[in-house]
């Protein structure tokens, strides 16, 4: 009967290495998608400015009404798409990560 | 892991002129053992990275609140676990289900090049089957030899619990094992 000890069986893994190339790229490609959210976050603070912007125009009747009825309702649409289970999924989700960061 | 290492990342971190070039050296530092520690659990190697990505993300988005009360790689692996375990949740896979331990070593048997009848292979197997808490502290234990008090401080769990949790790992795995020889 083969033995086992369990200290030397997990000094090796099974499974096969990703390519030398993963580890060698994973910093610079992390690194780029950081600068490039930062840039989505910078872009998408500029247009929530100048949504405030059009909303003002909206609260003094400068735009119509029809514009912002539809993006309510694009809204609303996704959120109806969503299952029950899904949406409850998304909440959870959205709990979970709040409250873990939240106490780190 | 030397810890002054840690401590020279965290300085470059802490200013902005050369916050980027520490963030950069902490992912070089912690990336292999962290994908492996990753892939461990949530087996693919696809999973492994995108959960790998989000952890760093989350790293360089909370670094700031590292508050040294911990040490940087349990502080780094608290999140790379939290981040695995998000990865269930949101995959809707309850690793203390049967079903679901199944689908993973479903996974596992659907990875390329591994030697089946290699005890390695049974011994992944084997963990495996182990539920969540089990898994994690084994694997911290064993292949990051970390010991009782660090896993606590990954886990955010007693000594105590962590002790008894090794303990029905152990027993499982060996009860596991000896029925595959």
């Amino acid at each position: 009967m083969e033995e086992f000890d369990l200290e030397k069986l997990t000094t090796a893994m099974p499974y096969k290495a990703p390519k030398k190339e993963f580890f060698e790229n994973f910093s610079s490609d992390l690194i780029q998608k950081i600068e490039h959210n930062k840039r989505k976050r910078m872009y998408l603070m500029r247009s929530m400015v100048a949504a405030a912007v059009v909303a003002c125009g909206l609260i003094l009747g400068v735009n119509s009404f029809e514009s912002k009825q539809q993006n309510a309702n694009s809204l609303d649409k996704f959120l109806v798409s969503l299952s029950d289970e899904d949406l409850n999924s998304l909440i959870a989700d959205c709990e979970y990560v709040d409250e873990f960061y939240e106490n780190l | 892991m030397r810890e002054d290492k840690d401590n020279d990342i965290l300085e470059l971190i802490a200013k902005s002129s050369t916050r980027m070039q520490g963030f950069e050296a902490l992912v070089i530092r912690y990336q292999e053992p962290i994908y492996w520690h990753i892939r461990r659990l949530v087996v693919s190697h696809e999973d492994a990275q995108d959960v790998m990505q989000e952890c760093f993300i989350n790293i360089h988005k909370y670094i700031d609140k590292f508050k040294h009360d911990s040490s940087l790689k349990t502080w780094v692996y608290k999140i790379a676990t939290n981040e695995a375990i998000r990865h269930f949740n949101k995959n809707k896979l309850d690793l203390n289900s049967y079903d679901n331990k199944t689908k993973l070593i479903e996974v596992f048997e659907a990875e390329e090049e591994i030697d089946f009848s290699s005890m390695e292979a049974k011994l992944q197997k084997a963990l495996l089957s182990l539920p969540e808490k089990q898994r994690v502290t084994f694997n911290l234990r064993h292949y990051e030899q970390m010991n009782y008090e660090q896993i606590a401080e990954v886990t955010s769990t007693s000594v105590a619990t962590l002790k008894t949790n090794y303990h029905y790992a152990i027993t499982k795995i060996k009860d596991y094992m000896l029925k595959q020889l």
